[in-house]
């Protein structure tokens, strides 16, 4: 590396670090007034039925919604760097923190964890065999397949493989994440229970997500063919399949590392139809409950948490670009 | 819309009382008016012996105020495994946090070690003075006791208390605590339990359930096994308030820490949950199940309202969200019934399901009505339309409530007539409040009167005064001038050109 | 400077666009080549006034009620504002065919000084005094006479100033005022829109003056056309390409043949989607010769609704991907060629919306705007443009440093000509992949949200309504597949269609993609 180019990384990888944050700021700000001019009143959900309006006013006070709302703004920030996102309104007076991380979270990552992973090993290796044999039987064959589902409604194929697989062929579990009400005997019968539960969402989720992957590593190693290296890797006269592993492949990875960066919010989004479908308590399940039921603060702290595992993976993708691509110099 | 009833008709003032106009409130129809409020207020803090009159009263305010019409209650219609029998019929259903008799009493013809409920969503809070929704009030029925329940008519019943007594001017109550009764941890409760629990609802933080209720005690003491509770006005409600919604809480466990300790939330921390009710709590994994167990050392059979200790061994609230789901999971064994009754097609699919049993024939607490928003008018028309007397009152005439039943509920419903319905509560329930009789000709005849009449003929009333609007555009006229527009363009056009090139 | 620059063309023998074109048509095309080049020529001529009147005449009539006129006035408002459009388009078409186009004289620059009032006027008079302050201090103080010799920093530090003043007046004022709790910091009059101060004085049909802006727009028809004449080669190339692809010709009739469902729905569907019963005898049949596909809970039948959802799934998926790939291209484009601080303000925001998650944030919106169908198109555009715009925006990138850009820049053309004439039409193809996949995307979205019951759900169904109400209705549980699965699988044709059609269209718009011909 030349001096002249690492003075300019340098200087490339500080202002990204100021964007960075800069960008951040601007998500916590939109965060927080997106909810104050919502429509419903976060009040309305803290009144049960039959409870009298003191009591109602009284819950407003103990949240602090009787504040102005610049008050409320800056109250917010202060507590946000006190690592305090408030209080579940709907988990009553429980902490977002808890609500968020206690175990929702893991349930999440490892669903979208494990569909991510498979849909992106058989995205690639798909991809590039298909971008290999252009135009044969397997090409068309697996680019239509992973074109349908593409094309699939999530939220159908959900509820169509809980009917059919869950219930009339009873192969998978009906709902959660365990079975209710039986004490594990060692942790592997845990994690077997836990993986038969995860069957279902995790076949919904992984073809979801193969098919956008699989289009764009078949575009990119055909992209990567017919450039100069490989046909002087060509008329060098070496083999096909070590252009292919040796070259082709390890180029064309690079644009899957933007696609993972892109992809990682939806790693701790979960998918909130396919959670709710099979009532897996992760993430995506709380973001809806709490869409439906008001409740600002675990929606900000979801919120929060994924913008800031976006832009730290948009950055990390992006320094990592600089050190895997040679040819982009700042 | 929709509300839900409590058993004992305390709504009236929710609905219909001009302190609970705020935007988050129970009074979305804005009715305003001194004389109901001054109504309202009377019927609340009557004495035993002027309730029934001033319950009629507020009835007939409504009726010749109408903010909202009442149109039925739905049934209970509860999908339930076939297996089980003998729960408990009562007004509001069969597994209201009012019906602790059905926990009791329910037994199946197969297998009486576990009953499995399926809720849409996990129970939000463990802690008994904080619940926030029904379905956490249930958990907490199951585990707690309270001193006084309700009989299949929505009379007060003993339960925890053997007996209770209210002075004639009804600002004090005694509750006889029964002996023999015990905490989950072996431990006797006694008076000074009740009493700890009374003022521990009446020192806590203002979100308290009932807490302005609780303000109004002035005093309490304890005499041999007798609760004496002393407040500083009549309360019509005090005895169902303190007795039914309040839960007898330990003193040797609550002693130590607020009303709002995490640790009454903590699923981990069994003695927490200590209390003195029929299931005490087992374990809880958050939002996947709830599992408690029976309490051998009950005081169910010593009452003679009860007589035994419940049949089922444990009770588990499992989480499973979707409709579909649940009526699978309940069809394939993994849970016998559902927290809310099915409705809709849903009906329909569990009279098709051979392992299912439907539940007809009973109200539930869901009280549907059409209401008015008395403070909208149609901009030049101040004082007509919804917020006329005369419309409302026509409107009142022309609804067939066996209709709305047949098509909105397929047949499983209950017409309700006044606000305080004979079906929910046949006490307090007067005749005189029941509304306008379904008739269309004099709902007809109402609107002629008032002069709502139908100017254009298209089959809608309009708002009196209100004269034939213009006809409507005429298409070959818009031809014409488009054609014309055309011919100008291209005359004027030829000119300009012409101009220029010459 | 349009003149200017085909002068300079002229004079150093370079060949002009037209000239391009006559040379590249060929007399030996095959006939279906030429069939798709004028069947899309007249479509495109046919829409594009179409979509202008409709779009003209709904406008129209949200401001007059803003101005709270009958129906009568109204009506022979925006008629004669429409005849006069006419006519000023047939006077252009005249002077175009006549002699030189009538944009290359002075008339061009008066037209568009006209539209910027107008757009302002309508700003002024029916949204909100603060937001055309803004507008109209964008357009006429962006580089004031008096500052024309300030250094560049300076300008945008004045710039700066009144821009944040504005913005942060109006948030602030916004925000407070929104009723929640607060004092007011503002006179009301600045959140206000003029016609709200004028009505109480019966002035307010003063705020139809804005509507002349359609008179100047009617103008710009004919320049539309012409560049659809001028691209002529393009299309028929892309179509040769096109037509080899198996794949992109059974995308094109699955869509082909969905439109015509769309389009002849009254005609092919037995009932109306609305035509309901009161019997219960009526609801929930199970498929018979009278229901094909039975009927739902309010006795209409599901054959039709769903006959009707294509509609409704079609215009949803069209208009939401056509806005969003418009903003993203427009936000791109103004990165990407301006670079420096727009280009990280824009792509900043661009990173901001690409970091939240969708759905959620798509059921937030709808809460906030209201359920209506136009909000779901709304929602699912401002959501879905941050694709398009990282895209155009590298596009330009590597445009703008092309020799051709940098020639025209070099002898004095505008930003907006370069803009226009070089860019826009490279990045064309791109362009269009986008709103091809932007379909695919905005159809899923649509279904997922009517789906959850965030959207009109009682109005015209969507496919996604119909399934909404088929889970409401338990057909699921009840066996009645003849309820959620047609719409499903119709839901699955359609995005397929697209998804080939893109397939395809990509490997003729990227060259790289493209198989070496031997």
């Amino acid at each position: 590396m030349s001096e002249k180019k690492a003075v300019g990384t340098r200087q490339y990888i500080a202002t990204r670090i100021v964007q960075t944050i800069v960008v951040w700021f601007g998500i916590i700000t939109l965060n927080f007034f997106i909810f104050r001019i919502m429509p419903g009143d976060p009040r309305g959900t803290l009144i049960a039925e039959h409870m009298p309006p003191e009591v109602v006013q009284a819950i407003a006070l103990r949240f602090g919604l009787d504040q102005p709302i610049a008050i409320q703004f800056v109250l917010y920030i202060v507590n946000l760097f006190r690592g305090d996102l408030g209080e579940s309104f709907s988990h009553y007076g429980q902490p977002v923190i808890e609500t968020i991380f206690a175990f929702r979270f893991w349930n999440t990552v490892i669903l979208m964890g494990t569909s991510i992973l498979i849909a992106l090993i058989v995205a690639i290796i798909m991809g590039v065999i298909a971008a290999s044999r252009r135009d044969k039987v397997i090409d068309v064959g697996s680019t239509t397949v992973f074109l349908v589902t593409y094309s699939m409604p999530v939220f159908w194929l959900g509820l169509m493989i809980l009917y059919y697989f869950g219930f009339i062929l009873r192969v998978i579990p009906l709902a959660g994440t365990i079975t209710r009400g039986i004490v594990h005997v060692n942790i592997f019968h845990y994690i077997a229970d836990y993986l038969w539960h995860m069957t279902g969402p995790l076949v919904v989720l992984t073809l979801s997500f193969i098919g956008g992957f699989y289009l764009i590593m078949r575009d990119s190693v055909l992209d990567v063919f017919t450039q100069d290296y490989i046909l002087a890797a060509r008329a060098k006269g070496l083999k096909e399949r070590a252009i292919l592993y040796g070259h082709a492949m390890r180029n064309a990875m690079l644009p899957m590392v933007s696609v993972i960066a892109v992809n990682m919010p939806f790693l701790i989004s979960g998918a909130t139809i396919t959670e709710t479908v099979f009532s897996w308590s992760g993430l995506g399940l709380l973001t809806y409950n709490s869409d439906v039921a008001n409740d600002w603060p675990v929606l900000q702290g979801i919120f929060l948490f994924l913008a800031t595992v976006a832009v730290l993976s948009n950055f990390v993708a992006d320094i990592l670009y600089l050190y895997l691509d040679p040819r982009i110099r700042y | 819309m929709s509300h839900g009833y409590s058993p004992f008709p305390d709504h009236p003032y929710d609905r219909m009382h001009s302190d609970n106009i705020v935007y988050y409130g129970g009074n979305p129809y804005v009715l305003n008016n001194a004389t109901v409020d001054a109504l309202i207020e009377d019927y609340l803090s009557a004495s035993p012996a002027e309730l029934a009159e001033a319950a009629r009263l507020v009835q007939v305010a409504a009726k010749y105020n109408i903010p909202y019409i009442p149109l039925f209650l739905s049934d209970d219609t509860h999908a339930i495994r076939s297996e089980w029998t003998n729960y408990t019929i009562k007004p509001g259903g069969i597994f209201t946090t009012f019906n602790p008799q059905t926990v009791v009493f329910m037994t199946s013809s197969v297998d009486n070690s576990l009953f499995v409920m399926a809720y849409s969503s996990d129970i939000g809070e463990m802690n008994p003075l904080f619940w926030r929704s029904e379905r956490s009030h249930w958990y907490n029925m199951l585990v707690y006791d309270t001193l006084l329940s309700f009989d299949n008519e929505s009379n007060l019943i003993p339960w925890l208390a053997e007996d209770y007594a209210i002075s004639a001017d009804g600002t004090q109550i005694n509750f006889t605590l029964r002996t023999g009764a015990q905490w989950h941890d072996g431990l006797p409760v006694r008076p000074e339990d009740v009493e700890f629990s009374i003022n521990y609802y009446k020192n806590g933080p203002s979100d308290v359930n009932d807490w302005p209720t609780f303000q109004h005690i002035t005093s309490t003491s304890v005499d041999g096994q007798v609760i004496t509770i002393n407040m500083d006005q009549t309360m019509a409600f005090a005895p169902h308030i303190f007795g039914t919604q309040m839960y007898v809480l330990p003193e040797h466990v609550r002693d130590d820490a607020p009303q709002n300790d995490a640790r009454w939330d903590d699923p981990t921390n069994g003695t927490a949950h200590t209390g003195s009710g029929p299931y005490e709590f087992d374990s809880r994994d958050p939002d996947e199940f709830t599992l408690v167990t029976k309490f051998a050392n009950w005081w169910g059979p010593t009452n003679p309202y009860v007589g035994q200790l419940p049949n089922i061994d444990a009770f588990r609230i499992d989480v499973v969200i979707g409709q579909d789901a649940r009526i699978l999971a309940m069809r394939a064994g993994d849970a016998d019934s559902e927290r809310y009754e099915v409705f809709g097609a849903y009906v329909n699919v569990v009279l098709n399901a051979p392992e299912l049993t439907l539940v007809t024939g009973l109200a539930s607490q869901w009280d549907y009505v059409l209401g008015f928003h008395l403070n909208v008018t149609e901009p030049g028309f101040p004082g007509l339309g919804i917020s006329d007397f005369r419309v409302r009152k026509a409107m009142s005439h022309a609804i067939d409530r066996a209709q709305l039943v047949n098509i909105g509920r397929l047949g499983h419903g209950r017409e309700t007539h006044s606000i305080i319905p004979e079906t929910f509560y046949a006490s307090l329930y007067h005749p005189d409040g029941d509304f306008w009789e379904h008739n269309t000709t004099i709902a007809n005849n109402i609107l002629d009167a008032a002069g709502y009449l139908d100017v254009d003929g298209d089959g809608v009333r309009e708002y009196p005064g209100v004269v034939l609007p213009p006809p409507p555009p005429n298409l070959i006229l818009i031809g014409i001038a488009g054609a014309v527009a055309l011919i100008i363009g291209i005359v004027i056009s030829y000119f300009i050109f012409r101009m220029r090139k010459g | 400077m349009n003149k200017k620059i085909e002068n300079t063309k002229q004079e150093q023998g370079m060949p002009t666009t037209s000239e391009i074109n006559e040379e590249s048509i060929d007399s030996s095309k095959p006939l279906h080549v030429r069939i798709v080049f004028f069947g899309v020529i007249f479509l495109l001529v046919l829409t594009t006034p179409l979509l202008l009147d409709v779009f003209f005449s709904s406008f129209g009539m949200w401001i007059i009620n803003i101005a709270g006129l009958d129906f009568y006035l109204s009506l022979i408002i925006v008629t004669s504002i429409r005849v006069l459009g006419v006519v000023l388009l047939i006077m252009i078409i005249w002077g175009g065919f006549l002699g030189a186009p009538v944009y290359y004289r002075r008339f061009g620059s008066i037209l568009t000084k006209f539209l910027l009032i107008c757009i302002g006027l309508i700003l002024l008079f029916c949204i909100n005094l603060a937001f055309s302050l803004i507008y109209f201090f964008l357009i006429f103080l962006w580089t004031p006479k008096p500052f024309i010799h300030w250094p560049k920093k300076k300008l945008i530090i004045y710039r700066g100033v009144i821009l944040g003043t504005l913005l942060i007046g109006i948030i602030v004022e916004s925000i407070v005022s929104s009723g929640i709790i607060g004092s007011i910091l503002f006179p009301p009059t600045l959140t206000n829109s003029l016609s709200n101060l004028l009505r109480p004085y019966g002035l307010a049909p003063i705020c139809l003056i804005g509507l002349i802006i359609f008179i100047p727009i009617y103008a710009l028809l004919p320049r539309i056309w012409r560049s659809f004449w001028n691209a002529r080669s393009r299309i028929e190339n892309f179509w040769i390409e096109y037509s080899r692809d198996f794949m992109g010709i059974v995308g094109l009739i699955l869509i082909g043949s969905i439109v015509i469902l769309a389009v002849f729905a009254p005609w092919i569907a037995p009932y109306h989607w609305s035509q309901g019963s009161l019997n219960l005898e009526d609801l929930y049949q199970p498929p018979s010769p009278l229901h094909i596909l039975g009927t739902n809970a309010r006795g209409e039948d599901i054959f039709s609704r769903i006959i009707y959802g294509s509609q409704i799934s079609l215009i949803v998926g069209f208009t939401a991907s056509i806005i969003a790939v418009t903003l993203g291209t427009l936000v791109g484009l103004i990165a990407g060629y301006f670079g420096g601080i727009m280009d990280s303000v824009l792509m900043r925001v661009t990173d901001v919306f690409l970091s939240l998650p969708t759905l959620p944030l798509m059921l937030i919106f709808l809460q906030l705007f209201g359920q209506g169908l136009h909000n779901v198109i709304i929602v699912i555009a401002i959501l879905g443009w941050t694709g398009t715009a990282r895209m155009v925006r590298s596009e330009t990138l590597s445009l703008r440093e092309r020799p051709l850009t940098e020639a025209a820049h070099a002898i004095g053309a505008k930003d907006s000509y370069i803009i226009v004439k070089h860019i826009l039409p490279n990045t064309l193809p791109l362009i269009l992949a986008n709103v091809i996949l932007g379909v695919v995307n905005a159809i899923l979205a649509e279904a997922g949200i009517t789906f959850l019951g965030f959207g009109d759900i009682h109005g015209q169904p969507s496919w996604g309504i119909v399934l909404h109400w088929a889970t409401r209705g338990a057909a699921l549980v009840s066996g009645a597949w003849w309820w959620f699965i047609p719409p499903g699988v119709l839901i699955l044709v359609t995005t397929l269609g697209f998804a080939f059609t893109s397939h395809a269209a990509d490997k003729v718009v990227n060259p790289r993609l493209r198989r070496r011909r031997k």
